[in-house]
């Protein structure tokens, strides 16, 4: 169905890659792609770089999992974070829509997904037992995992594995609708769920 | 709620341009496999109901095709609609196996559509509903549910998600029982108000039911629908959560040795009741088919309650093996202002049943051909003009 040309070898490839990320179709892509050929040298050059430098210097903070630079990053390393509190995330993009909201003044800890059987994502396969190593000296743990099935479960699993250490454990009070991620919530309905946030 | 003219892409085998429909009756007679049930398949798209026969979406595209597109025009006043104005412009498009419906061009979600156009079915599957595996029964039950709490088919999803979770979990050795009882946990959650929408749904529906078989004169006295669930009969959420998550923790151990869910609202089913004994085993054919049309009735009653419309009935194949009696009682019962279509193999179909004033199509190799008006307004449909042939 792709109508690349045969002796365009490279662009077909370009246009491959494109169409392998996220919300890119065969149409966008083809756009970017003719795109990318048509801007200046040094454009063209500065994404590339930009894609290398990110990829070489973006590192998982050792800590918590976040997205860093500096290893452990800026939040667990700042004083003025509130170390008995931790929000529980599922991806480090997460993260940045707790920061948005500004009211969140504890710190992060990123699961890197949720428990999934169908997908073979089981609790080994996430930073489930760091996190059970942080605790002691939490007080707080706010599970802010997303408001659908795998999210659910994984809030309720870590409860079951946390409260017993004798933290408080509380869950996001979603004006999301079921089925929804939170990286599409905006900052008001972050942090309202955050304010309404409930013991589990 | 009325649909006034409707048009296909690679629907099938539908072909030809755009039908023009009677808000009253529409009849569509045609030899079989001409395309009359894939026209009403295709009403049911644009309404957001599921594929008849069980198929899966992507069967409805033409052969070679790898998008289908169905549009109607709904509502609007009658005379306006004439001449190409009035009325909302429905649509659906059926492609990878999703289906995207649309409102004047404007995404809208599939419950939209469904409050959009509300509308009932009769197909061949429905004959057996009575006799047939629970799936038949909890779909209609779940219709109703559907139309009565929004968030009904998000929490059957979220249900069933959870659920084959949970089976892959049981199936593991050895199983995880944390990561069990938190799927567990949301199954419970979703389950109750699963099972909370259907009580709520049984309850409106049995009612109904119970009237319609009066209605239609079935020969039983003191029906009743009832729901069959693993879960007590009445109680709020929280109970419903609460015996739930008990049960499951009860069946845990036989849970474990079959690899299954044994408990929950998966396993419902709706039985119909004279006095204290299910009718199905009792019943002739034709009387389990005679609660089958009361069961629609119902199902109209309940979607009329909820719209300002009568729904639109569509009725697959409607005298091929419905006895005559019941389908006049069908006939005289079918609220007022309702928009009908029928579909027969034979064309004097209707002259005998006491129906609205409507259309007469043929339909060949998939194109829909008006041949002429039905008279009758409710006195017995008799074929006033034949524009056609025959
Ligand atoms: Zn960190």
């Amino acid at each position: 169905m792709r109508l690349a040309s045969p002796w365009l070898p490279a662009f077909g490839r370009l246009l491959a890659s494109l169409e392998r990320l996220p919300g890119v179709g065969p149409k966008s892509a083809r756009r970017l792609a003719h795109h990318l050929l048509a801007v200046p040298p040094p454009q063209a050059e500065e994404l590339l770089e930009a894609i290398r430098s990110c990829r070489e210097r973006t590192i998982s903070c050792s800590v918590c999992h976040a997205l860093t630079e500096a290893d452990p990053c800026p939040i667990c390393t700042d004083p003025a974070r509130d170390e008995r509190l931790l929000a529980v995330v599922e991806a480090p993009s997460d993260v940045d829509v707790l920061e948005r909201t500004r009211e969140f003044r504890g710190r992060y800890h990123v699961l890197g997904g949720a428990l999934s059987p169908l997908r073979g994502v089981g609790p080994d396969e996430l930073h489930v037992a760091d996190l059970v190593q942080r605790a002691p000296g939490v007080e707080e743990v706010i599970l802010a995992t997303n408001p659908n099935v795998e999210g659910e479960a994984t809030a309720l699993y870590l409860a079951r594995r946390l409260k017993p250490l004798g933290i408080r454990v509380t869950r996001l009070g979603f004006g999301l609708p079921v089925g929804a991620s939170i990286e599409f919530a905006d900052e008001v309905t972050m942090s309202r769920s955050l304010a309404g946030r409930r013991e589990v | 709620m009325e649909i006034h003219s409707l048009s296909t892409e690679n629907f099938r085998n539908l072909a030809g341009p755009p039908a023009e429909f009677h808000p009253g009756l529409n009849l569509i007679v045609g030899d079989n496999g001409q395309g009359k049930t894939s026209l009403l398949e295709a009403i049911a798209f644009l309404a957001g109901r599921i594929p008849f026969r069980g198929s899966a979406i992507d069967e409805v595209l033409s052969a070679g095709t790898s998008a289908a597109v169905v549009t109607g025009r709904r509502g609007g006043p009658p005379a306006a609609d004439r001449r190409g104005q009035g009325g909302d412009v429905l649509g659906v498009r059926i492609q990878d196996g999703r289906r995207e419906h649309f409102l004047n061009g404007e995404k809208i979600g599939r419950l939209r559509a469904r409050k959009l156009l509300p509308s009932v079915f009769l197909t061949a599957e429905d004959l057996g509903r009575l006799t047939g595996p629970p799936a038949g029964r909890r779909a209609a039950l779940d219709r109703v549910a559907h139309a009565l709490e929004a968030r009904h088919g998000s929490n059957l999803k979220a249900y069933e998600t959870a659920r084959a979770a949970k089976t892959r979990l049981l199936g593991a050795d050895p199983a995880d029982p944390a990561a069990l009882s938190a799927f567990e946990g949301v199954m419970a959650g979703a389950g109750a108000q699963v099972a909370f929408a259907r009580r709520r749904a049984a309850e409106k529906l049995a009612r109904a039911f119970r009237r319609q078989a009066d209605e239609l004169r079935s020969p039983f006295t003191d029906l009743s629908l009832r729901l069959r669930s693993d879960l007590p009969e009445s109680g709020d959420e929280a109970t419903l959560r609460a015996h739930f998550q008990e049960r499951m923790t009860a069946a845990a151990p036989e849970e474990r040795r079959r690899g299954r869910c044994l408990v929950g609202p998966h396993r419902d089913d709706v039985a119909v009741m004279a006095g204290e004994s299910p009718v199905a085993e009792r019943a002739s054919s034709g009387e389990n088919r005679t609660l089958v049309l009361a069961w629609t009735l119902a199902e109209a009653d309940l979607l009329l309650e909820q719209s300002d419309a009568p729904p639109l009935v569509a009725f697959d194949d409607f005298d091929s093996e419905w006895d005559p009696l019941s389908l006049d009682r069908f006939a005289e019962a079918v609220p007022a202002g309702t928009q009908l279509f029928l579909t027969s193999a034979r064309p004097g179909a209707v002259r005998s049943l006491p129906l609205p004033t409507g259309s007469l199509f043929r339909m060949e190799n998939g194109r829909l051909r008006r041949e002429g008006i039905l008279g009758g307004a409710r006195g017995p449909a008799r074929l006033l003009s034949a524009e056609g042939a025959r």
